[in-house]
């Protein structure tokens, strides 16, 4: 994965902090999961469709990530290694999980995605998070990598496993579907 | 490498994304709970079960460092027909590592923690272990020398390398 505006570099740097982690500095991967948690946890969210799923899945990754930590190949992309673990998390929790079918109307949802400026309230967050939840899992993860975590293809090919043209049509479906199923309730 | 604007042709999908991404905080005391339980050191959730099963394993190659010829395997020894119905079974993973001084196990039974489940070596280089696992799919590794990861050739590979080497999955049916 390259660097991108999406896994940007801080100081100390991600390989700084995997190597002071490595010697036994617990400060150092505390910082670590600072650095991540909002963005992990905030996949993990919309992903499990759960604030108390997401923050089980991001522990969990995080334990997970702090025992393997010897693993991490690459240390300066840290958090490509810890979303992909995130990912594994959501998946196998997904698999064990049946996810609440939204029942409510989405018109209002749609309406203010054509109209509404920046300021979008939380509870038209909320709407959406419904809607986003009838997605296929598949087409939630690659929509959400794409459009919510702003990574390109490459990063969402090294963090899935999928190819290109998959991860393409599953964002283009992700997109379809959530029209359709605003649309569809504003009709 | 930025290939974004291609899916960004609906302001509406724009105005939805932008409005994920401001999401609560998550995460508010993640670090103090995951060092709680890294102090703690591995955890390896209580195990129950006395129905035993048998069956073997594959071979494979690994290098790491010094070039290593390993045989990995599983043994799951057959069922106990005295034995009360359990709710975790005695799955024995062995491994063929000669020269090797220190194998373990790492998996999704004992949150990838390479000191919580090593193995003794039995004969000609064999490591063995035994662990109760509930029924369920558990991904798995062995540890070569604390440096190595291994998959298990008895099992299929893993979809999605989890931290970025080969694992395999080993399943444990409810009834067995």
């Amino acid at each position: 994965m390259t660097a991108s505006r999406s896994l940007p570099q801080t100081i100390p740097s991600d390989a700084e902090l995997v190597l002071r982690t490595r010697v036994g500095d617990h400060e150092a991967f505390g910082k670590l999961m600072a650095r991540y948690r909002q963005r992990l946890g905030r996949y993990a969210w919309y992903a499990l469709g759960s604030r108390d799923d997401a923050e089980d899945a991001l522990q969990d990754t995080f334990v997970r990530a702090y025992r393997a930590i010897d693993q991490c190949t690459h240390p300066d992309r840290v958090g490509a290694w810890l979303f992909r673990i995130l990912i594994n998390r959501c998946r196998s929790r997904q698999a064990r999980k049946s996810l609440l079918v939204w029942s409510r109307d989405g018109d209002a949802a749609y309406e203010r995605a054509s109209v509404e400026p920046v300021s979008e309230s939380a509870a038209w967050r909320e709407e959406i998070e419904h809607a986003l939840r009838q997605l296929p899992a598949d087409q939630r993860e690659a929509f959400l990598l794409k459009h919510v975590e702003e990574l390109s293809y490459d990063e969402m090919h090294e963090l899935t496993g999928a190819s290109h043209s998959a991860l393409k049509m599953r964002v283009k479906r992700a997109c379809g579907r959530l029209r359709l199923l605003l649309e569809d309730e504003r009709a | 490498m930025n290939d974004w604007h291609e899916d960004r042709t609906d302001p509406a999908i724009e105005r939805i994304a932008r409005a994920l991404r401001d999401a609560p905080e998550m995460g508010r005391d993640v670090e103090q709970r995951v060092l709680a339980v890294r102090r703690a050191g591995g955890d390896v959730p209580a195990a129950r079960g006395a129905r035993r099963r048998r069956g073997w394993i594959g071979a494979g190659a690994l290098a790491a460092g010094v070039a290593l010829v390993l045989v990995t395997g599983r043994t799951r020894i057959s069922p106990d027909p005295v034995a009360p119905a359990p709710a975790a079974a005695p799955i024995e993973f062995t491994v063929r590592a000669p020269g090797s001084s220190r194998v373990s196990i790492v998996g999704d039974f004992n949150d990838w923690d390479p000191r919580a489940n090593p193995l003794t070596t039995r004969a000609e280089g064999v490591w063995a272990t035994t662990i109760p696992l509930g029924p369920g799919r558990y991904n798995y590794a062995f540890v070569v020398d604390g440096v190595a990861w291994v998959p298990g050739d008895a099992d299929p590979r893993a979809l999605g390398e989890e931290f970025g080497t080969p694992t395999s999955v080993v399943t444990v049916p409810s009834s067995i």
